[in-house]
């Protein structure tokens, strides 16, 4: 099996060298023949490759921005060119030369940051099927909306990107400190809180968070809702602190959940803090701070919520985590000679009408047990170097245009591809569903590591993963020449047949003495499709 | 305003008033420097309230003495990124500080009558983007060439910027920026505090980066670039300071003469060898004995995740003027969590000694609860140029974990503060106040009973010292979250 699989990968494979180590890569439709164009981005310049003759083309501007996205919605993507902050162009290519566009947009008053930046400014952000614009403005974002008639200005959003400058390090280190001007954007959250079928905006930024409520013509320009969280959170008292009891702490920490819990279509609020749980409820104005439930009173040291299904009922539960005392002490030695803390997991079943059982409905004692903290740090982070080692990502190999297949590199250069099995990739919620479930299915005690807790917590990273576990890969092929990382990979239409390739690339140690990496890529486009 | 007034129990009748200023904004940046050159050296703030930026400056009176209300309020441009402060142009009328503001591409002087910023240069800024929420200050700010006029160092998009108030330029170091990776996932902690799990290399080669994420999706856009902060410092002795920086295990020494200014091209650099096991934790230019010349730090820590770890501290003499390979001056290995150096004259003696403060912890293994550590141990310089071999430990202390309910980051040696002459040790009580204990001049090491106690009650607060009158003695400052707190010094 794994010769014939072999056979028939290396029958198929076309590689692919590219000198020097450039920057950026794209696969993006140039010329309008729905195939995808491999170019390089690099020191203001994009140059095609696999092509001859192809004059490259200068990036104008000093602050531009260049994405890679469907803007004419025809199932592949262009390549787009943000000059200042200012004007999109879309880079195309005429006879052997690659040029802009006439400007697609004009007028978007931006200031990115300084320099040649990839981004994915472009997006539906409201999922109204017309692409909008997240246009950098100093340290606040303007939204450009899409719409039937064009784009159109909307609001001006304080809190979403978050800019660092530093001038000094707080941590010295005399002149190994180094002047930081760090700006990273990220992707906005985006939900339908109000249950109008229109994906709203929530902005969380420093103790608040602001709801926009999407509109027939897009987001308001001031949010439609705020919420100040720190209104939730007593007032620090300097005398309360006990080192031999950190725990008491928590009681200053605030924490949100959102979700609907009345089944009205519209999210509600759920907000733990000062030893509470207040629930409000959501309208279609987004959450009313008016509708507000009784709150919880709470024990212990409670320091985080969530909602999910425990019993047999169509309603959600309201689960606390709360932990036992902790004093500085005690977490000084679990460093040194291993680690042992309860937690209690409780649950308060959910009634369907934005309040829960006052009862408490079940609880749960776990015991966190480890070795010594820096053993455990070691061990997870030789777990999770080889997650992030390994490249995941999702492709449609039959070219039905939904990508529901799955890929895996591994850091050995192991392909594998499972076919058809990503039919959701709503599939985080549902694993830390299942492992609240599977916990609160037995009663007493429950032990736990470190290493379950972390998945728990960060599900998105094996969320594609865990869809494979238990099965073999429809199709495998180990790369030749003693693969080795770093290496990178993207799926795209290289043949113009609507069905995605794999593209992969990998930087090979240098010939001259075998252990420096050397200035070239090399790699191959394989097709697990043809088989 | 004036509080309140304590007198120091001491045989040297040195007293305090107590001043408070408390903005009523929130304080983003701090910076002490003489305003209208009386010799007293006044507050400057950043200030933001209301949404605005405002540049603060609180004059100490005629009779010394700080108002409770700035004598000068400058609202900032929102253009403005970054702001310095410093004697930068030569106004008779007015002689004392102006003010440096950097916006994205543009460098602009504003004397401190308030006249209208005027741009001095233009040039695209490595801090490129204001922020709403904060005004950096500039700190490499100094007469370099002796003439009475700052110049100021600036990073920019190419390197180093350096020049005058009038917008002369001293010199242009090119130096490439560090571009950094998008993290595979960020955590913003609190604000200004953000946690990163770093990404592999060729992470961010194809575009768009369609990774699913860790917590969240990759950013829209991210953008984090570095350079090294520099020093400036007199390399050579000749009494014109130069400008070193450090990156990649060299360090590159520029030295300014009045004729050339500053080269691009660094006249010396200094390889910096690894050490096995070991990492760079601190290095720096001090002014720790030899000759005028500037002596390099070097600080070492064994690598590893640990509460304790191997310090190791190495002294080279006037080292910009002596082989790179030559043995340090001082070297000496001290356990601890943290050290810090300091190079002052402790016994009076006329020569510069070394001390180390170094914080610990103690009791982890056993039954008996944990305590924080702190010893300050001195090697007094002799007559050879040389240092004790052993350490003396003229303070060692304790502080029971469960006890410690307020505690103020002080530093261990300060300016004299009673008077005597002598340089003092400050340690913290651990009970919401700052201990002082002053040397004595000695031929070996000896340290007096305490003579002053500093109430610091609020957890976190930071204490400096700096002579802010210039009556020669330490006037004590507390800074906490919002406000700063002033004993300063009166003699009776």
């Amino acid at each position: 099996m794994i010769l014939l699989t072999f056979f028939l990968a290396s029958f198929l494979q076309e590689p692919v060298q590219i000198p020097g180590v450039p920057k950026h890569l794209a696969v993006v439709d140039l010329d309008g023949d729905q195939k995808g164009d491999l170019v390089q981005v690099h020191e203001g310049l994009i140059v095609l490759l696999r092509a001859k003759e192809c004059e490259p083309l200068r990036i104008p501007g000093t602050a531009t921005l260049w994405a890679v996205v469907d803007w004419n919605q025809n199932g592949v993507e262009e390549l787009l060119i943000l000059e200042d902050g200012k004007t999109l162009f879309q880079v195309i290519r005429k006879e052997n030369t690659l040029v802009l566009s006439e400007p697609l947009l004009e007028n978007l008053a931006g200031t990115p940051p300084l320099g040649l930046h990839p981004a994915d400014f472009i997006l539906d952000l409201d999922g109204d099927g017309y692409l909008d614009l997240l246009i950098p403005v100093g340290d606040q974002v303007r939204i450009w909306q899409g719409g039937a008639d064009g784009v159109t200005k909307g609001p001006l959003l304080h809190g979403l990107a978050q800019l660092e400058l530093r001038t000094m390090e707080m941590a010295g280190g005399g002149m190994l400190a180094e002047y930081k001007r760090s700006y990273s954007l990220p992707y906005p959250r985006t939900q339908d809180v109000t249950g109008d079928d229109r994906l709203d905006l929530l902005l969380h930024s420093q103790g608040t968070v602001r709801q926009y409520i999407a509109q027939a013509d897009g987001f308001p320009s001031l949010p439609s809702t705020e919420v100040v969280l720190d209104e939730f959170r007593p007032e620090f008292q300097s005398d309360e602190l006990d080192f031999g009891n950190l725990a008491k702490l928590l009681k200053y920490v605030v924490v949100d959940e959102w979700a609907d819990i009345n089944h009205d279509g519209a999210t509600d609020l759920l907000i733990l803090g000062g030893g509470k749980v207040r629930v409000f409820l959501g309208d279609e104005d987004g959450i009313n701070l008016d509708l507000k439930m009784p709150p919880l009173k709470l024990a212990g040291n409670p320091f985080y919520l969530t909602t999910s299904y425990i019993d047999e009922d169509e309603h959600l539960d309201l689960i606390l985590m709360s932990v036992e005392d902790v004093g500085v002490g005690h977490l000084i030695k679990a460093a040194l000679t291993g680690l042992k803390i309860e937690f209690r997991f409780m649950v308060f079943k959910g009634k369907g009408d934005g309040k829960f059982q006052r009862r408490l409905y079940k609880e749960r004692k776990v015991v966190l047990e480890s070795g010594r903290i820096q053993d455990e740090i070691k061990k997870g982070k030789d777990s999770l170097q080889e997650q992030r080692e390994s490249i995941v990502r999702l492709a449609d190999f039959d070219g039905d245009g939904v990508s529901t297949d799955i890929v895996l590199l591994s850091p050995d250069g192991m392909l594998s591809v499972w076919f058809d099995i990503a039919k959701s990739t709503g599939r985080v919620a549902e694993i830390a569903n299942q492992f609240l479930r599977d916990a609160f299915a037995d009663s007493g005690e429950m032990e736990v590591d470190l290493g379950t807790l972390t998945s728990w917590a960060m599900g998105r990273t094996s969320a594609l993963v865990s869809l494979t576990q238990g099965l073999s890969p429809d199709w495998s092929y180990q790369l030749p020449d003693s693969w080795k990382k770093p290496h990178a990979m993207i799926v795209r239409d290289f043949s113009g047949d609507a069905a995605d390739e794999i593209f992969v690339l990998r930087r090979p140690l240098s010939q001259d003495d075998g252990t420096t990496l050397a200035s070239e890529l090399n790699g191959w486009i394989l097709s697990p499709n043809a088989k | 305003m004036l509080l309140s007034a304590f007198l120091l129990l001491l045989p040297q009748q040195i007293g305090h008033d107590r001043y408070v200023i408390d903005p009523a904004g929130e304080i983003m940046e701090s910076a002490w420097f003489d305003s209208n050159a009386n010799g007293s050296t006044d507050l400057w703030l950043a200030v933001k309230e209301d949404g605005h930026r405002f540049i603060q400056c609180y004059q100490q009176g005629k009779q010394g003495g700080f108002p409770a209300d700035p004598t000068v309020n400058f609202r900032l441009s929102p253009a403005v990124v970054a702001w310095a402060v410093g004697n930068f142009s030569d106004a008779v009328d007015f002689p004392g500080a102006d003010l440096i503001y950097t916006t994205r591409n543009a460098v602009y002087l504003q004397p401190f009558t308030g006249k209208r910023p005027k741009k001095i240069h233009e040039a695209e800024m490595l801090l490129d983007l204001p922020s709403s929420d904060f005004a950096p200050l500039w700190r490499e700010v100094a007469d370099m060439d002796g003439d009475g006029l700052d110049e100021i160092l600036l990073p920019t998009r190419e390197g180093f910027l350096i020049l005058r108030g009038d917008g002369t330029l001293v010199g242009e170091i090119p130096i490439s920026l560090t571009d950094a990776r998008p993290p595979v996932a960020s955590a913003v902690l609190s604000e200004g505090v953000t946690a990163k799990l770093e990404s592999q290399d060729l992470s961010d080669l194809f575009i768009p980066n369609v990774e699913l994420g860790i917590v969240d999706r990759p950013p829209v856009l991210h953008s984090e670039q570095l350079l090294p902060i520099p020093s400036f410092v007199d390399l050579n002795g000749d009494r014109l300071l130069d400008i070193s920086w450090y990156r990649d295990r060299s360090l590159h020494q520029h030295f300014f003469s009045k004729n050339a200014g500053v080269t691009a091209e660094a006249q010396q650099v200094r390889n910096i060898p690894p050490e096995s096991g070991r990492r760079e934790k601190h290095l720096e230019w001090v002014q720790a004995g030899g000759g005028p010349a500037a002596d390099l730090l070097v600080m070492r820590v064994s690598k590893g995740l640990q509460l304790t770890s191997d310090w190791q501290i190495r002294l080279y003499f006037d080292a910009a003027q002596r082989a790179p390979d030559a043995a340090p001056d001082f070297f000496r290995k001290v356990e601890g969590t943290l050290v810090v150096p300091y190079f002052e004259d402790l016994n009076g003696d006329g020569r510069k000694d070394v001390g180390l403060a170094s914080w610990g912890s103690s009791g982890l293994l056993s039954l008996s609860e944990p305590h924080i550590t702190f010893d300050f141990l001195v090697y007094l310089a002799d007559q050879e140029g040389g240092f004790s071999k052993r350490a003396h430990i003229p303070l060692s202390v304790d502080y029971p974990l469960s006890d410690l309910k307020t505690f103020s980051l002080a530093p261990a040696i300060s300016l004299d503060l009673d008077g005597d002459g002598m340089l003092d040790l400050l340690r913290s009580s651990g009970k919401g106040t700052i201990e002082v204990l002053p040397f004595e001049k000695s031929e070996t090491l000896s340290l007096g009973k305490k003579s002053l106690e500093i109430p610091a009650d609020v957890l976190g607060s930071v204490v400096e010292v700096k002579d802010l009158n210039a009556d020669g003695v330490g006037d004590i400052l507390v800074r906490r979250l919002d406000s700063w707190e002033i004993f300063l010094t009166f003699r009776r």
